[in-house]
């Protein structure tokens, strides 16, 4: 099975060595190479992933903490092979791959995907097919990789590696002001990446000094390693925080959180529609996963800090994205804007930092992917069709394209979360973490993050009127068609038609997840619990004593003792309960000051302050 | 064979063949029998659906009143998270419940489907989305079936919203006409909101109870002889206790969580009030009716089915579901009661002037909603069987006034404002007559149903809340009495107008005016018996629906059974109604000279141009709403445009700025390199001896 996962990352590699080797080769033999490629690995990852099973040893993956030490022969699809080692210094990067309850959907949904992206290509790219092909199965290759990376370099060499095809992708088969959006894509991105992988390289570095001198330090860049050894000796509070911020950036770039999601509207647009698909389904989950694989487990007492603030960030995002989307006047532009807010509901499940809001967030990044990326394939049909997104040139649509109508109707219903199809499941587990982490527990910030989960809701209903306005406009209402331009003067008077078998086929795949997930998403959360809870469980322990009203109400004290008793026992904490009520962190909560994260005052293994100036330096180094 | 757990799920599981049938057979193969799926399986659900409520019947009887009766069908795990609060497992099943309440909902449902799917086969005939409308219907069936017999607050949400979804697209049907496609997007955000306040209810109750289902929810034994399994059974040996189940219904939610305690009197009040929001969305209670009047852009059928009989009762049946809370809320209930008074009497007042008889039709719907809801608001037994009795009759007569509309409408070519027919009653006797029975039994005239349960409902808000400020429930009484006179008037002017007078035939009905098909009137004859009969069973009814297990709920029971008849309101109640059939008669039967005068003096007074424009609630929510926030996404799209992304760009600019100073430098000449080289090593050499 191992062997199964390595030939899978890199079969799209031999498939884009082989198109690469044939540049002369017309546009047919290159987009059926590709279908076979993509086809072969969407098979062999269905055969590997029907092999994971939930409850059982094989799918513990990064998170064991037996699995600290490389290899151990029970975990999932494992394949781990020594990269770069020096004895000297004890440097071990591993060539190390495998799949966990985070990972599997996400490897899953890139090798769905990228069927659709090759079949929404088959027409479109009449220019240098085999170049565009190619670069297609290095990013899948690229994401896979991403994915299923149990190395930090070679996560960090993959997260990179997608850039660039992508980059290319945009740049040359992208539309009118391609280079600026390729150009803008790439360094922003880049920008906000090498800031990760300083924040990454400190914590290797410091998980290495952190060991004793003596007893032969070991720089090991394996992520389980890392997490196992972060869980015994946390890095102190403050550093973790300038690393967080570190990764953070570019994270929050890539997913792209509110405000550092400009780049994303201009990408979107400009991309081909295989770009546009793979963007909004697979890259932008990068940074959700980055913050998944790495900020929550490895920096828990920065991730508590920063809740407040990142959740604040998402419900504002989620607004913002979805009235900015009502005001677009391109479609393609308003389903890149109703991503920022899709995504902002991701962003808040995962930092609502309990079992509910997590594994909504991450069933959420599957949803958003195939409800997304269902709705970028659509307007690329409608664009080649018609050669115009303006929303203002159509109407009634559905008369002229039942078909499409039917699952452009789809996609919306699942993207505005109608219960019964994907998008319902992972909101409401999102919104109910969100609920539960405001209400309960939390009684220092509750009241903010209560004003945070009625603004994520609210989204909820802005979303439902971007979408169905987008819909009646273009699909609904008078037959209204934009001159088709067609390439031959032969065509000229036939009429539009609807979706043929090769497009029904690009989305059906797509169609039959929408239903399953909506459901059936035990089937789903199942795999990913095992991984997902115990980090929920450990970061909400994080949260409860970063936020617990008793140790981090010592600047009101004369207005706490006159209510302790109330705020004493456990269950009185509850946020919903009348006497706490009236307890008195909760008033004078409401003043910034409060809200101000504490940490708190863990004690940390001694070489970790004796580490301190190393990794100051070290700071002082990311910063610049 | 016939048990509860046989039956209950092929109820819901018959409509859903049957759409998925006609989804995928309906263009190519059925085509003009396209109906035949939907009436044959609606037809079997509603058969199913009575022996379902004899069982209950007779079941329930032998639970007796005081713990309620309920039979629980599970049938998957749709999501199982657990321990996600505390010791709580966030637990969600596709769980199916029969009790009283449900098995009443679900015939009254089944029953009033399968006739207007019978008539739709008339009405629809020729229409090019024949399949597509029986597909939405049976899709329709399935979705409220659903609702009205889940058993958890999930689920109960996903199909509320799917209705609406039902809803949007049968609004929409015929999509190519602008204000359709309008109107269905309207009824479905206007919904939106009052899911918004529906969704942070149920969030509401998972943090409260760490549960949200309805029913308890036994300990599982452990699974025989596995070893390993014996840490899970510990688990799940403790039974949960659903927010409406036994024990909470016996203990008077005294300890609902066993973290947080009992519930404040605020909580409970908090998750009635954004509970009862959605219920406004739904069953079109100010100030979220607005989207109910203009529903009617969809098929009349669809109007009589899901705009009258039996969608927009949803709000009704989730208050009553969940009574107990807003029992133990202490004050929910009086809001419910306001709105539903206010609302009442208000659309009353717009159902005067308006002149498309569906709006009538449709504002009076949205009265009638509010009667039931006013009814609710007692919050004691009385009221709870008079508002959902006031729903059964309700859904008959509406929906036999609604498919006499369509018939008319269906022999006027289309044509529905009353001002361009009239004396409709020679040439179409079967509707004209089967309209005055749902008239009469609307207006509440003894001996049809509207009489018995309207007199119920008034009785019981007569009588209000024990222990409750008396004067509110006086005032709402006497609302409700005026919303009484100005129903039976409102409905009598449509009659008249539309059946007596001159003959007025609009020209889009060309030279075929004529009676509907026998499809079309076989129906409504059923409906028009039905309207005159039903309301004899008001006792039998209370007397079962008092054995669901939210209603037996101790202090509703304590409020004591409904009194057999209250004369005084019956006589008022009549008077009035007789009142207000008599003044429409003055006015519409016997020339327009008086009503011009009339209109002209309401007209001087604004009255009339209040009541014409609905209050103007759609131009304030407009003005208030709608246009800010389109303002705000202008605005946010410019900002995002301007700042957001200008600041990006300054960062980007600020490295080829640095750069751009540095440029002369680079002049090209090797000898300033040179020089400057020389230069530099002096520096460095001087700054090293230094």
């Amino acid at each position: 099975m191992s062997s199964l996962l390595l030939v899978i990352i890199f079969l799209p590699l031999v498939g884009a060595a082989m198109l690469w080797a044939m540049p002369e080769a017309g546009r047919k033999p290159a987009r059926t190479l590709a279908l076979v490629v993509t086809l072969l690995t969407l098979v062999l990852s269905i055969v590997l992933v029907s092999q994971y099973e939930p409850g059982a040893d094989n799918r513990s993956g990064l998170y064991r903490a037996d699995s600290a030490q490389a290899a151990s022969p029970d975990e999932f699809a494992e394949s781990d092979f020594t990269w770069l080692q020096s004895a000297s210094s004890g440097m071990d990067i591993r060539f190390s791959f495998g799949l966990d309850g985070l990972s599997l959907w996400m490897f899953a949904l890139t090798s769905l995907l990228m069927v659709t992206a090759v079949l929404v290509s088959w027409e479109s790219i009449k220019d240098r097919a085999p170049g565009f092909y190619a670069l297609l199965l290095l990013l899948q290759t690229g994401m896979l990789g991403v994915f299923a990376a149990r190395d930090i370099l070679l996560f960090y060499v993959f997260f990179e590696f997608t850039l660039i095809p992508l980059f290319f992708v945009i740049g040359i088969w992208g539309y009118e002001e391609k280079q600026y959006a390729a150009i803008k894509f790439f360094l922003y991105t880049l920008a906000g990446s090498v800031l990760t992988f300083l924040g990454l390289l400190a914590i290797v570095l410091l998980v290495y000094f952190g060991q004793p001198a003596d007893s032969g330090r070991q720089l090991t860049f394996s992520i389980a390693a890392l997490k196992h050894y972060l869980a015994q000796n946390p890095i102190d509070p403050s550093i973790q925080m300038w690393i967080f911020l570190a990764l953070f950036i570019g994270f929050a770039i890539k997913v792209p959180l509110f405000p550092l999601h400009t780049w994303l509207p201009l990408a979107h647009v400009q991309a081909p529609t295989a770009g546009s698909v793979l963007l909004a389904g697979v890259l932008l989950k990068i940074g959700t996963y980055g913050f998944v694989r790495f900020s929550l487990p490895m920096l828990p007492d920065a991730t508590a800090a920063c809740m407040p603030w990142i959740l604040g960030l998402s419900a504002a995002g989620i607004v913002y994205g979805a009235l900015v989307a009502l005001a677009q006047s391109d479609m393609k532009r308003l389903i890149a804007y109703s991503s920022v807010s899709h995504m902002g509901f991701c962003m808040l499940g995962i930092f609502a930092l309990n079992e509910l809001g997590l594994e909504g967030g991450v069933l959420q990044m599957i949803n958003h992917g195939i409800s997304t990326g269902g709705l970028f394939a659509i307007v690329g049909m409608i664009y080649e069709r018609y050669h115009t997104r303006e929303i203002r040139a159509y109407g009634g649509l559905a008369k002229r394209t039942p078909i499409l109508a039917f699952f452009m109707l789809l996609f919306t219903f699942s993207s505005i979360g109608l219960p019964g199809l994907n998008g319902f499941a992972g909101e409401f587990l999102i919104l109910t973490g969100m609920f539960q982490r405001g209400f309960t527990n939390t009684s220092v910030i509750g009241p903010e993050l209560r004003v945070t989960a009625v603004v994520a809701v609210s989204g909820v209903v802005l979303g439902a009127w971007y979408m169905l306005q987008l819909v009646q406009r273009v699909f609904f209402g008078e037959l209204k068609e934009p001159p088709a331009e067609h390439g031959h003067g032969d065509h000229h008077h036939e009429p539009v038609r609807d979706l043929s078998f090769r497009e029904i086929a690009a989305l059906a795949p797509l169609g039959v997840f929408v239903f399953w997930i909506g459901l059936f998403p035990e089937f789903f959360l199942n795999r990913m619990s095992d991984t997902l809870d115990p980090l929920a469980q450990k970061a909400g322990t994080y949260v409860d004593t970063a936020y617990e009203p008793a140790t981090a109400t010592a600047q009101e004290d004369s207005q706490t003792t006159a209510d302790a008793p109330a705020a004493q026992p456990a269950n009185a904490a509850e946020a919903t309960t009348a006497p706490a009520e009236h307890a008195a962190p909760m008033q004078p909560a409401a003043s910034d000051e409060d809200t101000a994260p504490s940490f708190d005052p863990r004690q940390n293994a001694p070489a970790m302050s004796l580490l301190m100036p190393a990794a100051d330096s070290l700071l002082v180094q990311a910063a610049y | 064979m016939f048990d509860i757990p046989n039956i209950l799920p092929l109820i819901p599981a018959l409509p859903l063949a049957s759409a998925v049938i006609t989804a995928v057979l309906g263009k190519r193969v059925l085509k003009h029998q396209s109906h035949w799926p939907t009436i044959i399986a609606l037809g079997l659900a509603c058969l199913l659906a009575t022996v379902m409520l004899v069982q209950v019947n007779a079941q329930s009887q032998e639970t007796g009143d005081a713990v309620g009766f309920e039979r629980i069908v599970p049938l998957w795990t749709w999501v199982d998270i657990g321990h996600a609060l505390g010791d709580h497992d966030f637990r969600i099943e596709v769980v199916l419940r029969a009790d009283p309440l449900t098995s009443l909902m679900l015939v009254m449902v089944t029953f009033v489907a399968t006739l207007v799917a019978i008539y739709s086969s008339g009405y629809m005939h020729d229409d090019p989305g024949y399949w597509r409308f029986f597909t939405y219907v049976s899709l329709f069936v399935f979705s409220m079936t659903m609702l009205v017999s889940v058993s958890n607050f999930v689920l109960l949400f996903v199909f509320w919203e799917a209705v609406g979804v039902c809803s949007y697209l049968l609004i929409g049907f015929w999509f190519q006409k602008p204000e359709a496609a309008a109107a269905g997007k309207k009824a479905f955000l206007v919904n939106r909101v009052g899911d918004f306040a529906f969704t942070l209810g149920v969030f509401l109750i998972w943090t409260t109870f760490g549960t949200l289902d309805f029913h308890d929810r036994p300990a599982t034994p452990a699974p025989a002889g596995e070893a390993a399994a014996v840490a899970q059974a510990d688990a799940a040996a403790t039974p949960t206790y659903g927010v409406l189940g036994q024990h909470y219904l016996s203990n008077e939610y005294a300890d609902v969580n066993p973290e947080t305690g009992k519930p404040s009197k605020g909580v409970l009040l908090a998750i009635c009030l954004l509970l009862f929001a959605g219920a406004c969305g739904k069953s079109a209670q100010f100030p979220l009716h607005v989207w109910l009047p203009d529903a009617m852009e969809g098929p009349t059928p669809v109007s009589a089915l899901i705009h009258a009989a039996t969608m927009v009762t949803a709000g009704v049946y989730l208050v009553a579901r969940t009574a107990p809370l807003f029992l133990e809320s202490g004050s929910a209930f009086y809001v419910v009661a306001i709105i539903g008074g206010l609302t009442a009497f208000f659309s009353a007042v717009i159902a005067v002037t308006q002149t498309d008889l569906k709006r009538v039709l449709a504002y009076s719907t949205v009265s009638q909603l509010g009667y039931m809801l006013l009814a609710l608001g007692t919050c004691t037994l009385a009221g709870f069987t008079a508002g959902m009795f006031h729903l059964f009759t309700h859904a008959v007569f509406k929906a036999l006034l609604f498919l006499g509309a369509g018939s008319v409408m269906h022999a006027m070519g289309g044509v529905i404002d009353m001002r361009h027919f009239g004396g409709l009653r020679r040439l179409m006797p079967y509707t004209h007559w089967t309209f005055l029975a749902g008239a009469l039994a609307l207006a509440g005239l003894l001996p049809f149903a509207g009489f018995w349960s309207k007199d119920a409902i008034l009785s019981a808000v007569h009588e209000g809340h024990p222990g409750a400020n008396h004067t509110l429930y006086e005032v709402l009484y006497w609302l409700g009495t005026g919303a009484a006179l100005l129903t039976a008037f409102y409905t009598f002017r449509a009659f008249f107008r539309t059946f007596y007078g001159e003959e007025v035939i609009p020209p889009e009905a060309g030279h075929h005016a004529h009676e509907s098909p026998k499809v079309m009137t076989v129906p409504l004859v059923i409906l028009a018996v039905l309207a005159l009969v039903v309301g004899f069973l008001g006792h039998a009814f209370a007397e079962l629906l008092g054995r669901t297990p939210s209603l037996s709920y101790s202090g509703i029971r304590a409020t004591g059974p409904a009194e057999q008849f209250h004369m005084s309101v019956a006589v008022a109640s009549t008077l009035v109604a007789v009142t207000g059939i008599g003044l429409a008669a003055l006015l519409y039967l016997r020339g327009g000279q008086l009503v011009n005068s009339l209109t002209a003096v309401g007209r001087s007074l604004y009255l009339y141009q209040l009541s014409y424009g609905k209050f103007f609630v759609d131009q304030i929510y407009n003005l208030l709403i709608v246009g800010p926030l389109w303002a705000l996404a202008y605005l946010f799209a410019f900002l995002d445009r301007l700042l957001v992304d200008g600041l990006v760009n300054l960062v980007g600019w600020i490295p080829r700025a640095i750069g751009s100073l540095l440029r002369p430098l680079q002049i090209g000449l090797v000898q300033f390199y040179a020089l400057a080289m020389v230069l530099g090593v002096l520096v460095l050499i001087g700054s090293l001896l230094w």
